[in-house]
């Protein structure tokens, strides 16, 4: 066993323990086990929102973006920084409604909002639609992290076994409090890995950051424009900033996370503390650029990355000690575990409460639902983890949608708060035609004109289909929505 | 249904975000030559821009708690 698969295994029991410890002495009603019992604080909000948002992606995935393509992957802060002034904005709304309504899933919202039971399972499935693929990517990218950071000494399938046994034990037993306990040591983890790995390789490559650009401006000037080599342009920017931005607080996971919270407060602190945490963000894509550059001059490098997203853990298994590649590796792990987490949990919440409770099972109190909810835990890790070792590749053209396809949430979301005459009819038709577009693009081949994204395309048609529908459909029960306004009063 | 006074006083300090971050300013960075802090412009930028949402929002919300407490 290599120094470095010590560390990685290690972390994983460490944060094994930790999510279980969470949940000691604790009764887990529905409330508690869905949603915190809505007593996180500002600390426990903040490692929650942060660590579920920063995926694998953050590791692998930025590094391998800014290697291959370039300068476009600066579109990763202007989204995210934009998400988090709009949660100023949604967040306490979210929030209040959660906890006056007693929802504690994002359909929960949809059914009381457009009176439609209906609605509720058609959005629960089309979030587990989602969630499934970008859970899977979870798991595939915790098992190469830890297969080329332990040198080869644990194999991809093996990885991702021991990360869903991991998963399962501390999400079935404590519930999205023991994630937040979690996210909270994944954090911590993750921002020293992304700052070391940062300082280190432009370092070691070139001698410094500034030496690391001019040289990728000499070997690989398309790199540092805009288009960049992977062609992105600035419509392309524009259009996935816009959509991204909304979508983030679409996701299934991220909207019932606000329910989390103590109080409105908790969030509106967040708003102006989170963005901060972009900044470890910076040395990860600066990897990339220098693993660009080193690539276009030293060809045995360049030979050894097999895919874009493995260029910085080649770096680092290549150039730097067992021990700091492992601990590199524990960071990358957790920020897929930490993901894996909410998704997982997610996925089990929405099934047990919005499938079955309100669905196919409406006998079911609040205390066997969350029960069914944890039992759930377990076949969803299956289910995801099953597709990542047998057929990585099965969901991927659902995963390239997946921002496209859950953004369609947000005109119903916004309208629902902000336009008192939008209709149930209306935000149905509005976003059948988003999804529409949005697979149409990625199934079909269609692209959008000036090299919009797609989705953004479909979310546009979406909110006018939403408007013009509503307005020309009977307007909604005047109680219901007096009703929703109380909910919603500060 | 709608924002509050304090919000809308806080919608002030969340479109600089937006603008920011958003073309014609991005095609404005990307277009500057040269590095800062050893870094291309556009990079530079986005990372500043970050900072400047954290010190905006932070600001919002002690304004937004001020103006809705009158």
């Amino acid at each position: 066993m290599t120094v470095a698969l010590i560390i990685i295994i290690a972390w994983l029991v460490l944060t094994t323990m930790v999510g279980v410890m969470a949940g000691v002495n604790r009764r887990f009603g529905l409330e508690e086990y869905m949603v915190g019992g809505r007593s996180f604080g500002t600390l426990l909000f903040y490692t929650i929102a942060a660590a579920e948002i920063y995926s694998a992606f953050a590791f692998l995935g930025l590094a391998g973006w800014a290697f291959q393509k370039g300068l476009s992957i600066t579109y990763g802060f202007a989204y995210m920084s934009i998400a988090y002034g709009l949660l100023f904005f949604i967040g306490p709304r979210i929030h209040r409604v959660g906890r006056r309504g007693g929802y504690v899933t994002q359909p929960d919202f949809f059914e009381d909002r457009y009176d439609s039971r209906a609605l509720a399972v058609v959005t629960a499935a089309i979030g587990i639609v989602f969630i499934v693929p970008y859970l899977q990517l979870q798991l595939i990218g915790a098992g190469i992290i830890v297969q080329i950071a332990s040198g080869g000494a644990m194999s991809r399938e093996m990885a991702i076994v021991f990360a869903v046994v991991a998963l399962v034990v501390f999400v079935t037993a404590s519930g999205l409090r023991g994630i937040g306990w979690t996210n909270l040591l994944q954090a911590v983890v993750m921002l020293v890995g992304m700052v070391l790995v940062g300082l280190l390789i432009p370092e070691k490559f070139y001698g410094g950051v500034d030496e690391a650009f001019a040289a990728l401006e000499r070997l690989r000037p398309t790199h540092l424009n805009l288009p960049d080599s992977g062609g992105m342009g600035v419509g392309w920017y524009a259009s996935t900033v816009v959509l991204s931005a909304l979508g983030v607080w679409a996701w299934p996971h991220l909207f019932a996370a606000t329910y989390s919270a103590k109080d409105e407060g908790v969030i509106r602190r967040n708003a102006g503390i989170l963005p901060l945490y972009q900044l470890a963000l910076v040395p990860i894509v600066i990897v990339g650029f220098t693993c660009a550059a080193k690539a276009a001059e030293d060809p045995v490098f360049a030979a050894s990355i097999q895919h874009p997203d493995q260029a910085m853990l080649v770096a680092l298994v290549d150039f730097f000690p067992a021990w700091l590649a492992g601990a590199i590796g524990a960071g990358g792990l957790a920020a897929a575990i930490s993901t894996s987490s909410a998704l997982i949990l997610s996925a089990a919440n929405l099934t047990a409460r919005n499938i079955l409770q309100k669905g196919v099972a409406p006998g079911l109190d609040d205390r066997k639902t969350a029960w069914a909810a944890r039992l759930l835990v377990a076949p969803v890790a299956l289910v995801a983890a099953g597709l990542a070792l047998g057929a990585p590749g099965m969901l991927v053209n659902l995963l390239l949608i997946g921002y496209s396809g859950i953004a369609q949430f947000v005109p119903a979301i916004l309208l629902g708060f902000f336009w008192r005459r939008v209709t149930l009819a209306g935000v149905s038709a509005g976003l059948a035609a988003g999804l529409a577009v949005a697979v149409l693009a990625q199934f079909a081949g269609w692209h959008a004109p000036w090299g919009l994204h797609a989705g953004f395309v479909g979310l546009v048609l979406n909110f006018v289909i939403a408007i013009l529908v509503s307005t020309a459909t009977r307007p909604p029960d005047s109680e219901r929505i007096e009703r929703f306004e109380r909910f919603l009063s500060e | 249904m709608y924002l509050t006074r304090g919000e809308k006083v806080a919608l002030l300090l969340f479109l600089p975000i937006v603008i920011g971050f958003l073309p014609p300013v991005t095609g404005w960075a990307a277009a500057v030559e040269g590095r800062v802090l050893g870094m291309p412009f556009l990079l530079f930028w986005n990372s500043m821009m970050v900072v400047a949402t954290a010190l905006l929002m932070s600001l919002a919300l002690v304004i937004k708690n001020r103006v809705d407490r009158r």
